[in-house]
């Protein structure tokens, strides 16, 4: 099976951690594998969603998970593709609050979203499964100010311009409005004004060139940019890491996908680190497997956003 | 010598310094065009790739600009920004309608919030280009939608590239200008000398021509030359072996014509001595007849003192002619003497006017002198006819010796008088060639001939002069 993996999944690089190509991309650009899929594999006879359709599973993920390279987007998409034996359809969204919007118009079947974009709709959302990192489902967010720069807590920060990655994330956002809350202010009255950059990579770049002061973002993007932009994240230096949170879950709309292809879902997820096609896919995106999610999972997240309520 | 072998010489410099003048001229004349022509079309490439640069950028800004997107607008800044080989974009800044700093390409330098910077400033104003001392050009752009401003695109450019392309240029062309010229006129020198050679082999024979005998150009020579330059060798050789038997034949006329005025003056002598033997026969007779007279044997005493001294005189002038010591000895009187001694026979019915001044201490040689006066003597006799007039004048000044000879008589040819004064060409007029020999002495006398000729008759004056004193 790992003979018909195309040469570029082998590289190191994860594709959701490559430069962008352009900033022109279009949210809508559709990346479609190429075509001819070898025979089934054992999921495609033991699931009855596997029906022999040409209607491709779309699958949306934020921009987080830009690539340059299409066949980066190949592993996952070869990996989705092949027990189900229907083509996939990989969209990204610009933020979260999209990604949602087409998830719930039925415009997506299933979307890696942020926690909080996800409590924030639990009750149209479902969670099928949360990645795991480092053997455990759980993030962190990190403060992040230049290299240079002689700050060594979140107070040293006021009057800054700072730079988050979306109103809807949870490590890239809503981690650090909540540590201001415990200080007794918000992002509009501490900095002096903040911008989001749609990705963790950019507001690693938005720090580094100078044009953000801080910024917050994901603990997991930002190791995985020091081990392939060590020159970019050697420009910053972390001020300060979140206690963990939970990841960012695939997500499909309640009663969008049937009974059967919800527990197909799962269990091609879950089990994605059984197969060699699944464990190139793990190894781009440098995570360890997917586990269940449950409810317990977002329940901190959930608690926060309700603390939060009025100031985000 | 000196002259003749620096004309070759000089035109090997001048001809390939010409040369290389004129390249350098033709080399800088081109430079100043070709530049004048790269600088153009560089500014206006420069001015068409700014202008497409920042037409490409502007539309895309709008969005970002309009919602005051920090982000969004560094991210259309910061992009890879290999743009044109022409310039470069070095930084870049967009500012919104008051002035203030969106986001720059370089935050630290323009941080959002802040005035836009003074560099950025200079050329406000839609789309214009301006270059500072720095060699960095600012242009800058209105970013407009709906024909409603709503912030501006400011582009700082390096346009090194263009400028060291420019610098390359000038350097290359200078180069050129000197390495070109310098190997033309090396070039040139080598070929204008090699071209010269033959000229200066012809230049170096003729310059023996001025001896008299021309040397004519060796065979090995001329079969090595080209062809044209052979053939010139060959008619140089033509012409230096016809002056080479016109010298013999001169020479041995001029042997013939001395044997000619030797016989006349033989006959002269033959004439001078005839007329005192006759005195001396008639003297014996009277002897023979009365030996025993006393006045008779004073009579013949007498008449044989006399007889015999006049052709001892004859013979002295004979000698003083063609003794050689004698010819170097300085002149005097006495050779004037001599000479009219000589002419005596010539005379005849000519009234000879006789006048010789003093001429003690004079040291020029008698010799030539005596030659030369005596041919003009026997010209002015010739010409003077019967019962004509002939005249001979001899003065010394401090410095020089005047000799005058008149004649009455028909006017000397135009040509012959020329000759004589040293004028005109190197042929000689006629047959005469007491002529030529006068031409010749007077030549090496370094005297002056002056000749002034008429109906009434012919004056010649020879001026010699003197060496200058204490030289001797």
């Amino acid at each position: 099976m790992g003979g018909i993996l195309p040469a570029g999944c082998l590289s190191r690089t994860p594709w959701w951690a490559m430069t962008p190509w352009s900033t022109g991309l279009s949210r809508r650009r559709v990346l479609l594998a190429a075509a001819g899929a070898a025979a089934g594999g054992l999921f495609l006879r033991q699931t009855a969603w596997a029906v022999e359709t040409e209607v491709p599973l779309r699958f949306g993920i934020p921009q987080i998970l830009i690539s340059p390279m299409l066949d980066e987007f190949g592993c996952i998409d070869r990996y989705l593709r092949l027990p189900w034996r229907r083509p996939v359809s990989l969209t990204q969204h610009k933020t979260n609050a999209e990604l949602a919007a087409d998830l719930l118009s039925g415009e997506l079947d299933l979307a890696w979203l942020s926690p909080y974009a996800y409590v924030r709709r639990r009750e149209q959302l479902q969670a099928i499964a949360a990645p795991l990192t480092k053997g455990a489902a759980t993030a962190q967010s990190l403060l992040i100010v230049a290299a240079d720069r002689p700050a060594s807590m979140l107070s040293d920060l006021a009057g800054d311009t700072h730079a988050f990655v979306d109103p809807e994330s949870a490590s890239g956002f809503l981690v650090t409005v909540a540590e201001l809350a415990k200080i007794g202010t918000r992002p509009g009255s501490f900095f002096n004004r903040t911008f989001f950059t749609n990705a963790d990579r950019n507001v690693v770049r938005a720090v580094a060139a100078g044009l953000a002061g801080s910024g917050t973002c994901d603990g997991h993007v930002f190791e995985v940019l020091k081990e392939i932009e060590p020159r970019l994240t050697g420009a910053v230096r972390v001020l300060s890491t979140s206690s963990p949170i939970a990841p960012p879950p695939i997500v499909a709309k309640r009663g969008g996908l049937s009974a059967a292809a919800m527990a197909a879902a799962k269990s091609l997820f879950v089990g994605m680190r059984t197969t060699a096609t699944g464990e190139a896919a793990l190894g781009k995106l440098r995570l360890d497997g997917f586990a269940e999610a449950d409810d317990a999972l977002y329940a901190p997240i959930t608690a926060m956003a309700e603390r939060l309520k009025g100031i985000v | 010598m000196i002259r003749s072998l620096s004309t070759p010489w000089t035109l090997a410099v001048k001809v390939p310094a010409a040369m290389a003048a004129a390249v350098v001229v033709i080399a800088a004349a081109t430079t100043a065009l070709v530049y004048q022509f790269v600088s153009t079309a560089q500014d206006r490439q420069l001015a068409s790739v700014t202008r497409s640069y920042l037409d490409g950028l502007a539309p895309a800004l709008v969005e970002p600009v309009l919602r005051g997107d920090i982000w969004g607008v560094f991210e259309i800044l910061d992009q890879p920004r290999s743009f044109s080989t022409t310039a470069i974009p070095v930084e870049l800044a967009v500012a919104d309608t008051s002035g203030e700093v969106i986001a720059a390409s370089d935050p630290r330098k323009a941080p959002s919030g802040a005035p836009l910077p003074a560099r950025f400033r200079n050329g406000a104003g839609g789309g214009s280009l301006v270059r500072d001392d720095s060699g960095e050009v600012l242009s800058t752009t209105l970013i407009v939608i709906g024909g409603r401003s709503v912030g501006s695109l400011h582009v700082l450019w390096d346009i090194t590239p263009m400028t060291q392309e420019r610098r390359m240029l000038i350097q290359t062309a200078a180069l050129w200008t000197i390495l070109v010229p310098a190997l033309v006129g090396l070039a040139g020198w080598f070929a204008t000398r090699r071209m010269m050679r033959p000229v200066q082999i012809l230049s170096r024979h003729m310059e023996t021509a001025d001896d008299g005998s021309v040397q004519p150009i060796g065979g090995a020579v001329v079969r090595a030359a080209s062809r044209e330059f052979a053939r010139l060798y060959r008619s140089f050789n033509t012409m230096a072996g016809a002056l080479e038997a016109r010298r013999a034949l001169t020479a041995r006329l001029v042997a013939e014509e001395r044997l000619s005025s030797l016989g006349r003056i033989a006959a002269g002598v033959a004439h001078e001595i005839n007329n005192p033997l006759g005195g001396l026969f008639a003297t014996l007779h009277m002897l023979k007849t009365d030996p025993a007279s006393p006045t008779v044997q004073q009579k013949a005493v007498a008449l044989l003192e006399r007889g015999l001294g006049g052709i001892r005189d004859v013979v002295r002038a004979l000698l003083a002619i063609h003794r050689p010591e004698r010819n170097m000895r300085p002149i005097a009187a006495a050779d004037f003497d001599d000479l009219r001694i000589l002419i005596g026979p010539q005379i005849g019915s000519i009234r000879l006017t006789w006048s010789i001044g003093p001429l003690n201490g004079v040291d020029i040689a008698g010799g030539p002198v005596r030659q030369m006066v005596l041919n003009l003597l026997l010209n002015a006799l010739a010409a003077a006819g019967e019962n004509g007039d002939v005249g001979l004048t001899v003065a010394a000044a401090p410095d020089k010796v005047v000799i005058t000879v008149t004649n009455s008589g028909s006017a000397m040819s135009g040509e012959i008088a020329a000759f004589l004064e040293g004028r005109g060409t190197a042929d000689v007029p006629g047959d005469g060639l007491g002529v030529w020999l006068v031409r010749q002495i007077a030549a090496e006398l370094r005297a002056r001939v002056t000749i002034r000729t008429g109906t009434e008759g012919t004056s010649i004056t020879v001026i010699i002069p003197r060496p200058i004193s204490g030289a001797t």
